[in-house]
């Protein structure tokens, strides 16, 4: 092998030019946690930890607090995955388990459609269509049976946290449930076999099935919370944009990724404001990277590694 | 014991139906924002819809043509850049690196890949916008190019590690030094798998609206410096969905019907044609 790369002198050019490129991508990977923590150094450096506990945003007087956006960020993504995962469970066991292959080969490539629809037409189809249907029937309804509850109590303009969190279940639910699927699909047909055989009901079966692959199963459930965290265009467009905490589910908020993509571009002129900003991002990267890297560990060690 | 099985039997019946509603669910809000994007949208396509750039919100031969090139400007310069990039480094990964090099630097690609593409934007104003001192077609690009690394040179990679050994090893033993194996033998075989990633991760970042935001930023006509804000088709979208403008709505609808269709139709295709199971991450 050596020998026959001193013959070859382009060998060492080619091999360099295709080593240099995978290391100017991971050099970009790095530029994202070096160029966020540099953007945001001064206001770390002026409001340290206050900028985590404090629930006052005021960009003009420069009262910058976190409070709202990781709140608004939290709520709406735990109740998108609370939605989503039951429906997604079923589907996948519809999918895998319950529908004939031919219907379900035809099904799971339209499912999975719903993950390639870009999020500004989820955004235009929630502006106009779910805002509305949320304001006219599903909140009133909400307010009649449980209005009891906090939750569901307050004015309905139908913006707000939980028209974002229900165009985010929409979201992630093809993920969800396609990777629910594959794991499900990777467990044995032997176990299936043994459970029947001593007199399991199917339903039985495909529990034994979904205990097997629950390590699988948790993967499509942190990739979906990761994926609605960061999640922009369609949240922006039906959260309301209020920088604030309310426990009511019909109020207006604004999750870290909104208030980037809504503030932003008017934040130029003013270094604090963008530092304050540049912060957020850095709190969206943290949280994303995490719940990444935890799917990654997960698929790679139970699932073998291809997605 | 008849009555246990009858219980367990009766639950069997509760938990497949609640799986065939969600089954129902599913399909019901897939076609209810196709069936919407297509009928809100259609009415507004026109030629001058294609043709035309913005104008005064109550004129109504208007269009989307500035932000059709602003799109196609970003989206090919992006393309541009990422790929032969990602192609390389695909290549690095399959043919030349150890499998401790290429495991962490397959860590690295999938977490970027999981990035919010609101944090690629911001990281994009830091690195093009800030340096520059304008908002920019340029910085748009470099925005999309970096969200097409990892898509990209992970379906390359895959594709290039299914090409078997044997194809390898019959381009050696003629005496092709392994760079000429590489590009003449596995990239050949592999093409059909990288244009399949290529038309993946194009889709994707033709549809992106975040990281335009604070990156190209929008505007109101043709494109004619790369080094000056520019519109794509979703910032035109986001845009105008707030505007109070019917018209400008309108030509939303539209414009949102434009990315559906060429969105769905570049999925179709590749699900059909390729039967490539690689589109949700």
């Amino acid at each position: 092998m050596k020998q026959y790369k001193n013959y070859f002198s382009g060998e060492k050019i080619w091999r360099t030019i295709c080593f240099s490129s995978i290391i100017l991508i991971i050099i970009v990977f790095f530029m994202f946690i070096i160029s966020l923590a540099w953007g945001s150094a001064r206001s770390i450096y002026e409001y340290g930890i206050n900028f985590l506990i404090n629930v006052n945003w005021d960009p003009v007087f420069h009262r910058f607090g976190a409070i709202p956006f990781i709140y608004g960020t939290l709520l709406t993504s735990i109740l998108a995955l609370i939605l989503a995962f039951p429906i997604s469970m079923g589907v996948a066991i519809a999918s895998s388990e319950l529908l004939p292959k031919k219907i379900s080969m035809v099904l799971d490539p339209f499912v999975e459609l719903m993950a390639a629809i870009p999020s500004i037409v989820y955004g235009m189809w929630a502006l106009f269509i779910l805002a509305p249907f949320i304001r006219e029937f599903l909140g009133p309804a909400l307010k009649r049976y449980l209005g009891s509850i906090p939750l569901f109590q307050g004015p309905l303009t139908g913006y707000g946290y939980l028209t974002a969190s229900i165009i985010l279940f929409i979201m992630i639910l093809p993920i969800i449930s396609s990777l629910s699927r594959e794991a499900l699909k990777a467990v044995p047909r032997e176990i299936t076999e043994m459970a029947l055989a001593i007199g399991a009901t199917r339903w039985e079966a495909i529990r034994i099935k979904i205990g097997v692959a629950k390590a699988g199963i948790f993967g499509a459930v942190i990739l979906g919370f990761a994926r609605a965290l960061g999640e922009t265009m369609a949240v922006l467009l039906v959260i309301g944009n209020k920088p604030i905490v309310s426990i009511s589910l019909f109020s207006s908020g604004a999750t870290i990724a909104s208030v980037l993509a809504n503030e932003y571009p008017e934040a130029v002129s003013d270094p604090i404001y963008l530092s304050a900003l540049n912060e957020l991002a850095l709190i969206l990267l943290g949280l994303s990277l995490i719940l990444n890297l935890i799917f990654l560990r997960i698929m790679r060690r139970h699932i073998g590694g291809k997605m | 014991m008849t009555i246990n099985l009858r219980v367990r039997k009766i639950k069997e019946k509760i938990f497949f139906t609640l799986s065939y509603i969600s089954i129902a669910i599913t399909l019901i809000i897939l076609g209810s924002v196709i069936f919407f994007t297509f009928v809100k949208g259609i009415n507004s396509w026109s030629i001058s819809f294609f043709l035309s750039p913005q104008r005064s919100p109550l004129d109504p031969n208007q269009g989307i043509a500035h932000a059709i090139q602003g799109s196609l400007l970003m989206s090919f310069l992006a393309a541009a850049i990422s790929t032969p990039i990602s192609i390389l480094a695909a290549i690095y990964l399959s043919e030349y690196a150890s499998t401790a090099f290429r495991e962490k630097a397959e860590y690295i690609l999938d977490a970027m890949a999981g990035i919010p593409s609101i944090v690629v934007g911001v990281v994009s104003y830091l690195l093009f916008v800030l340096p520059l001192g304008t908002f920019s077609a340029f910085a748009g690009s470099m925005a999309l190019a970096i969200m097409m690394f990892p898509l990209m040179t992970r379906a390359s990679q895959d594709a290039f590690m299914r090409v078997g050994r044997e194809y390898r090893e019959a381009g050696l033993a003629v005496g092709l030094p392994k760079w000429k194996v590489s590009l003449h033998i596995v990239l050949y075989i592999a093409k059909n798998g990288v244009i399949t990633g290529f038309a993946l991760a194009f889709g994707r970042i033709f549809g992106e609206t975040a990281p335009l935001l604070m990156t190209a930023l929008g505007s109101r006509s043709f494109p004619t410096d790369i080094f000056a804000p520019t519109s794509s088709i979703t910032l035109l979208i986001y845009e105008y969905s707030k505007s109070p403008f019917e018209i400008w709505i309108n030509i939303a609808w539209g414009a949102s019907l434009f990315i559906l269709i060429m969105n769905l139709a570049i999925n179709l295709v590749i699900k059909f044609s390729v039967g490539d199971r690689r589109w949700v991450i």
